[in-house]
């Protein structure tokens, strides 16, 4: 195209300054680059103060490039082609905001900057471990400076450039309308600050495995693990939230490999803070400790691999866009270097150093500690055995094969076996001493918790018994478990809700019993008992979750699971207009309320495409979950062409009687007005026979109008959307006076309690870092002595 | 002497339990998931839950509110099959040009009660090579 041609189509020629922003955003990454490998030069050399200066202006260029992103997002700037392909216009300011981390270049630039922000944050605090520390950090954020000089965001569109100038195209195409809502702003920013909070939990490892500090570098990690548990967990729960309220199929979970990998580095996270519990107390598993300390990260990272490389991109919902060659050759050696010297790191010298301060068992059998060590092993496992799932279909396709896939079904019933233990763990394990303890007197502590456990599942099942809970057609599904047996549906959700409920009631009988001699342990019980109460919230919307499928139109109300459902219009004209919402009424006999689905139209490629928000209305005892499916508006799926003379039919209904027929006849074609003349309509014949009757009309096409649907018969109007002169054939369209929308309505039992759950949980997880923060261990000091814990007999209660 | 024994006894132990453990998730997970099929593939496997991968033959689709089917042809350069879907058809059906039918065959179609739609749309532009 010429400069006329490219003007007249409403491009322009981008400004200097835009043009040198994008300009300084690169040379931010490349310097970052540059900047990170002196650092760890420096560092590694003994130059600490060099070393440290160089890292803290290398992060600055890193959030440099964000910066200079994040304003040619929020100016529009489409001549670069990450932004022209995620924003546009008309986008309101926070989505062009969030729109930076929409894609595969600006989430990498999100994840370098969190990074960052912690590194800054740690390295100032890192004490004697700062010559490797930021050494360690450096290389990884340098690698990920690497990637970014590759899978740059600010790339500009190919052959923009003519004669000198660089051609803007009018508008972007936009973003994407299902990441068009709240959760897009809060939540990718929230999981990877988490993400980035893992950096500093893996460098402080690496740094007191090669600085020899197989001991205090506990005190100087534990804070920021606990961060990173709490606002990964933080994330995790808002991606759930995400899913359940504005995806519309009912859930918050569904184990997909995006998904698995913010869990996996969760759970080894979750792992860690329990060892360094047991390291501080106890003075043992400091080899232990070295390694939970990196895999969090190292999970993280293969993960980041498995689901950006583009290797996953058939076996995900999600869509991945391949990487960049370059890009993915340094995320690959990268992340293989980090992995292969971290083991073998700890291998040679963690291990070794470990050795040296372990203090050996004192007390045999079962105790406390053996149920921090089967709790551990336990969240390891789990975090593997998710692991191992995600792999699978990148496993299967590296060998040749075709590809297999592992379903929800499937994650649950091997995530079952471990499940049960560690809710078991969590509720009996603060009963237990450091101590040797009798069984006898375990179980006489135990006591009071098991009745009232048991009391109030036999409350739920009479509430059970007495609402319509579960027990209409599901009951005795059988769900597939491990090794071909099959267990029924209600008892089974029944006996997971019942060990969830022990954990829950467990942890805060001992909150209350301890509540008075110390508040230390107040923070970790409530963190449990949120857990568990969300868990269990999980697990019965979801076991005893039912569904229907309902059609409602303005004419014929529908209904499903004993609920009445009727459609009352819309909120709002033009349906392009994101807020409109589409009003039905739903009675289910004693209760009645209106239901406000979102239901707007975008313009695709294939015509308009219609968009659709769930309704979700919350009762304490259940929720009702309306998904609504964009209308039926005609009886074909598209236009339909006729010949003159023509008659076609179609069924509707079940087809059981011959009224069930809706036939169409094209008997001729007229003209009003002469050929060529402004105003000019053409018109077709038709003989419409619809439950036995029949109707003649003639709808027009206009040159200047186009097609005109007119009323023909009670359930349609027929509209004439084209036509071929040369033949006289046409192509007609019958549209439902009431359009038929699907809906799919699903009864989900207690999902309150996830929400209770999740604020018992981040409160509980607010308070614990409140009263580490008061009880920090200076810098210089060294944990308190082993001999002194010894005397200690419950660790969650500090002598006074 | 005699307590080293005990402990290299226990890390065996734990060893074996280990191996076994991820040995026993592994066959699980591989003996349980479900196998993406070509369409050759699926008219000859009687697999109840297999994962159809193929282009939407756009003519074809016809959606029958009565019985709240969705009817289409999937094709791959293996061939053509009619997939019967049950269901609410999902959200960006109309853009989709790819998707993955969840399901089994039945007298010579694919019956589906799961469709998972890829959208190359607008939003999601190709990479243009």
């Amino acid at each position: 195209m010429d400069q006329q041609t490219l003007a007249a189509n409403g491009f322009t020629a981008a400004p200097a300054w835009s043009l040198l922003l994008g300009q300084i955003g690169v040379w931010c990454v490349l310097g970052a680059v540059v900047l990170f490998v002196m650092a760890a030069l420096a560092s590694g050399l003994g130059r600490l103060k060099l070393g440290r200066w160089s890292f803290a202006i290398g992060c600055m260029g890193l959030l440099g490039a964000m910066a200079a992103l994040a304003t040619l997002f929020l100016k529009d700037r489409f001549e670069y082609e990450y932004i022209g392909e995620h924003s546009w216009h008309n986008l309101a300011p926070w989505y062009k905001f969030a729109a930076v981390w929409a894609g595969q270049q600006g989430s990498f630039l999100l994840w370098a900057c969190t990074s960052a922000v912690f590194g800054l944050l740690a390295i100032w605090k890192s004490g004697p471990l700062q010559r490797w520390f930021t050494v360690v950090y450096s290389l990884f954020l340098g690698s990920l400076a690497g990637i970014l000089a590759y899978e740059t965001p600010f790339r500009l569109i190919p052959d923009g450039l003519i004669n000198g100038i660089h051609w803007v195209p009018p508008d972007g195409s936009g973003l994407n309308p299902s990441l068009q809502n709240y959760w897009v702003v809060i939540h990718p920013p929230t999981i990877f600050t988490g993400f980035g909070s893992l950096t500093v939990l893996f460098a402080f490892a690496v740094s007191a495995m090669i600085g020899g500090d197989a001991r205090a570098w506990a005190a100087r990690v534990r804070p920021w693990a606990l961060v990173s548990l709490a606002i990964l967990g933080l994330g995790l729960v808002m991606g759930g939230l995400w899913a359940y309220e504005t995806l519309g199929w009912g859930g918050f979970w569904a184990w997909d490999p995006v998904e698995n990998v913010s869990f996996v580095p969760w759970i080894f996270c979750a792992a860690f803070i329990h060892g360094l519990i047991v390291q501080t107390t106890r003075g043992r598993w400091h080899g232990t400790n070295f390694l939970l300390g990196g895999l969090p990260f190292l999970a993280f990272v293969y993960g980041t691999f498995l689901t950006r490389s583009g290797f996953l991109s058939k076996f995900s919902v999600h869509s991945f866009a391949e990487m960049n060659r370059s890009a993915l050759m340094i995320l690959m050696i990268s992340g293989g270097a980090f992995l292969a010297g971290f083991f073998v790191l700890w291998a040679t010298r963690g291990r070794a150093l470990a050795e040296q301060v372990d203090v050996p068992i004192k007390n045999e059998g079962f105790n406390r500690e053996k149920a921090y060590e089967s709790g551990v092993i336990l969240l390891t496992g789990l975090a593997t055995a998710i692991a191992i799932g995600m792999s699978v279909p990148f496993f299967i396709g590296l060998g040749g094969g075709n590809g297999k896939v592992v379903e929800e079904p499937l994650y649950h019933s091997v995530v079952v076996w471990f499940f049960v233990p560690i809710m078991l763990l969590m509720g009996a394990g603060p009963f237990l001493a450091w101590r040797r303890m009798s069984a006898r007197e375990f179980w006489n502590r135990l006591t009071n918790v098991l009745a009232i456990t048991l009391g109030l599942v036999g409350i739920l099942m009479f509430a059970l018994k007495l609402s319509d809970w579960g027990l209409h057609s599901h009951a005795l599904d059988p769900i597939a478990m491990p090794f071909g047996f099959k267990v029924p549906r209600v008892p089974w959700t029944l006996f997971l809700a019942a060990i969830t409920c022990f954990t829950a009631v467990a942890n805060l009988w001992r909150l209350v019993e301890l509540f008075r001699r110390s508040k230390t342990g107040v923070g970790g019980f409530l963190a449990h008992m949120g857990v568990a109460v969300a868990l269990g919230g999980l697990i019965l919307s979801r076991g005893l979750e039912q569904k229907a499928q309902v059609l409602v139109s303005q004419v014929s109300p529908g209904a499903g699971l004993g609920y009445a459902i009727s459609y009352d219009g819309l909120t709002s004209n033009p349906l392009t207009d994101r807020e409109n919402k589409a009003l039905f009424t739903v009675i289910d006999g004693k209760r009645e309320f209106t239901a406000r689905p979102g239901f707007y139209y975008v313009d695709g490629q294939d015509g308009p495409q219609g968009f659709t928000w769930p309704h979700i209305q919350h009762w304490p005892s259940h929720d009702v979950y309306l998904a609504l499916s964009p209308p039926v508006t005609s009886l074909w799926d598209k236009p339909v062409q006729f010949r003159v003379g023509e008659t076609k039919a179609t069924q509707v209904g079940d087809g059981t009687s011959p009224l069930d027929i809706v036939a169409v006849t094209y008997l001729g074609f007229t003209r009003h007005g002469a050929p060529g003349k402004a105003g000019t309509t053409f018109g077709a014949k038709l003989k419409i026979v619809e439950g036995g009757r029949e109707y003649t009309v003639e709808p027009q096409f206009g040159v200047s109008t186009g097609a005109v649907p007119v009323p023909a018969t009670p359930n349609y109007n027929a509209a004439m959307m084209g036509m071929n002169a040369a033949d006289k054939s046409v192509t007609i369209d019958l549209l439902l006076v009431h359009p038929i929308f699907p809906i799919e309505i699903f009864y989900k039992p207690m999902v309150i309690l996830v929400w209770i759950g999740t604020g018992i949980l981040t409160f509980g997880g607010l308070l614990s870092a409140f009263y580490r923060r008061n009880r920090r261990v200076p810098p210089e000091a060294q944990p308190a002595t082993v001999s002194h814990v010894e005397e200690v007999e419950d660790a969650l209660v500090p002598t006074a | 002497m005699l307590k080293q024994r005990g402990l290299a006894k226990g890390a065996v132990l734990t060893a074996i339990v280990c191996v076994l453990a991820i040995g026993g998730v592994i066959y699980a997970f591989l003996t349980n998931s479900s196998p993406y099929v070509t369409v050759a593939q699926a008219k000859t496997s009687n697999s109840e839950r297999m994962h159809l991968a193929g282009d939407i033959v756009k003519e074809t689709v016809h959606q029958d509110l009565s019985s709240r089917t969705l009817v289409f042809d999937v094709k791959d350069n293996t061939g053509q099959v009619t997939v019967v879907y049950s269901g609410t058809p999902p959200q960006n059906m109309g853009e989709a040009t790819k998707v993955v039918a969840v399901g089994g065959m039945k007298d010579g179609q694919f019956v589906s009660d799961q469709l998972l739609v890829k959208c190359p749309s607008k939003y999601e532009s190709e990479k243009k090579s």
